[in-house]
């Protein structure tokens, strides 16, 4: 228990590290798959395809992932949050077109027939009623990127996965126990802050 | 006047269709009527109506609203001058009750106060209290309130034409009733044209000034009520409308067609009485009831001014003649044959009062 009492400042300095590299990849990745999932919606035939595509990419092992990008993004943070930016597509873009898919047709008609442009009936429309499926989407993509950062350590990337590569290699239980105990905590706090504006925005597009 | 819309052969063939679901359909409507589309289901009848607002594009034909080909006007344009009214409303369910009325304001760039007061307006019109529903999702509204501010919705910028689909199809009987002389009652006051479908030949009766018949999304016949029940165009016409059935062409026909006007009667306070704009299906009720007495015919503000009797009521039933009588100004004859599928104007649009035996 002295480790964590003598190492305070490294533990805090990991976690932050954890939570920027989170932060940054679902920043990006939800700014890449919304627009996509809007483009994909709108053309059916493409859907298929791509998502089975973004689909492929899901099933590849991540240290696979991060080995086929070492040459070209080289070891550190930038690789790491590409692969997991590639990994969180499929979830993200599926649900973005499924969310879109769901809107009443009616609802839609009805915009059509008032004269708004495919702009306004995206932003005022269509997106506020898809946003609970697309938070629905937002918060198992978090989870699972918060977990698989931890093989972020692995290709120098930081984060707690170091206290458990440390732990692991060096036999030291306390560091493991501490990695994990943190990343399961934080995937918790997110996964239930990102249910609430969940069924915050469930209620809000009148789903009840 | 310009005629509000006109479709010139239209017809439109859906991709990989093997039978076009309009087929060249020719039709002129006024400014200020209301016509009623009335077809079985699958007869074309919205494919129709979605190709003046351009929601289908016709794969032939030609389509003039307010004097502009549809195709050469800009769609968001074309369509902010034309409300649109469907059978499921398709209200924004995240939107306040004021939000989704104030949607085509919004998009025009009105200022707030002059659309909230809009709002209130319409919602006064709708008898929806303002205060009450104003900021109501549309979860908390009842299916005749949902529809009533579909309508709101629709009639917002004040468009000069309003196109509804089946808009009351989904409501109970009751709801349905208020709705249809709710509807009368706007129009009379807004002065809209509107183009109304429905599969409903009773709603047809109680709503139209102009009734056109489509089947296999073909025109099978246009004209007034009247015109449809006495001088229908195909058998088809004959059996949708009923016209064997002479209680219907009572009910096309108001006492005003037919009374005697100005005979000295007693005054309405003295026994049961009926408004020259009652329909002569509710007027025979009243004479029944009074067994075939003549009956004082009163105006709207209760003032005599005719009186009916049961001969007036059998004239007419016999074959319609009754609107053709000699003497009555500003009507088209009666049997009129010959105006089969020819779109006809109505100087005076028939109305008929629902206040059966008003006293
Ligand atoms: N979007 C569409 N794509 C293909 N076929 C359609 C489409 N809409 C309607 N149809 C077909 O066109 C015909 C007329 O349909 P519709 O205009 O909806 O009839 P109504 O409104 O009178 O019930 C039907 O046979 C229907 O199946
Ligand atoms: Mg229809």
């Amino acid at each position: 228990m002295t480790y964590l009492t003598e190492n305070w400042d490294v533990v805090l300095r990991l976690t932050w590290e954890h939570l920027y590299l989170t932060g940054l990849v679902l920043i990006t990745a939800v700014a890449l798959a919304v627009p996509l999932g809007v483009v994909l919606a709108h053309f059916r035939r493409a859907t298929t395809p791509a998502l089975g595509l973004l689909g492929v990419v899901y099933t590849i092992p991540s240290m696979a992932l991060f080995a086929l990008l070492i040459p070209v993004t080289g070891l550190g943070t930038k690789t790491a949050a590409t692969a997991l930016v590639a990994y969180s597509q499929y979830i993200l873009v599926r649900n973005t077109v499924a969310g879109l898919r769901g809107v009443d047709p009616a609802v839609e008609e009805a915009a059509r027939g008032m004269g708004m442009t495919g702009w306004q009936m995206l932003r005022e429309v269509r997106l506020p009623l898809a946003l609970p499926v697309i938070l629905a989407g937002v918060r198992v993509a978090a989870v699972t990127v918060i977990g698989m950062a931890s093989l972020a350590a692995w290709i120098n990337a930081g984060g707690l996965g170091v206290l458990l590569f440390q732990g692991l290699y060096q036999y030291h239980p306390v560091k493991m126990w501490t990695g994990t105990v943190l990343i399961g905590a934080i995937a918790l706090a997110v996964n239930r802050v990102l249910l609430i504006l969940e069924t915050k925005a469930r209620h809000w597009a009148g789903a009840g | 006047m310009e005629p509000a819309i006109v479709l010139d052969r239209v017809s439109k063939t859906f991709p990989g269709a093997a039978a076009p679901a309009v087929a060249g359909c020719s039709l002129t409507v006024h400014a200020g009527e209301l016509l009623v589309v009335l077809g079985s289901s699958g007869s074309g009848k919205t494919t129709l109506l979605k190709m003046i607002n351009r929601i289908h594009e016709p794969t032939a034909g030609r389509i003039v609203v307010n004097g502009r080909d549809v195709l050469h006007t800009p769609v968001t344009e074309l369509r902010r001058g034309i409300g649109y009214v469907i059978q499921q409303v398709g209200l924004f369910p995240h939107q306040t009750v004021a939000q989704n009325i104030g949607t085509v304001p919004r998009i025009l760039g009105w200022d707030r106060r002059r659309i909230a007061q809009r709002v209130d307006f319409l919602l006064e019109l709708m008898q929806l209290p303002p205060a009450q529903y104003r900021d109501r999702l549309p979860r908390q509204l009842s299916g005749g309130e949902q529809q009533r501010v579909g309508i709101a919705r629709a009639l917002a910028a004040d468009p000069p034409i309003l196109l509804m689909d089946e808009p009351f199809g989904a409501l109970d009987a009751i709801t349905r009733a208020a709705l249809q002389d709710e509807l009368l009652d706007i129009q009379r006051r807004l002065k809209k044209t509107i183009v109304f479908v429905t599969h409903d030949v009773d709603e047809a009766l109680k709503l139209a000034d102009r009734i056109v018949v489509m089947e296999k999304g073909r025109i099978e016949q246009a004209g007034r009520p009247i015109e449809l029940l006495s001088a229908p165009a195909t058998p088809f016409v004959r059996r949708l409308l009923g016209a064997d059935n002479l209680l219907q062409h009572l009910r096309v026909l108001s006492v005003r067609d037919v009374m005697e006007p100005r005979a000295p009667a007693r005054t309405a306070e003295s026994g049961p009485a009926v408004t020259a704009g009652t329909n002569l299906r509710d007027a025979l009720s009243v004479l029944l009831q009074i067994r075939g007495e003549p009956v004082p015919v009163v105006d709207e503000a209760g003032a005599p001014v005719g009186q009916l009797r049961w001969e007036h009521v059998m004239e007419a039933a016999s074959g319609g003649r009754g609107a053709a009588r000699p003497g009555t100004p500003g009507r088209p004859a009666g049997g009129l044959a010959g105006t089969a599928a020819t779109p006809r104007a109505s100087d005076e649009p028939v109305r008929r009062g629902e206040e059966a035996g008003a006293g």
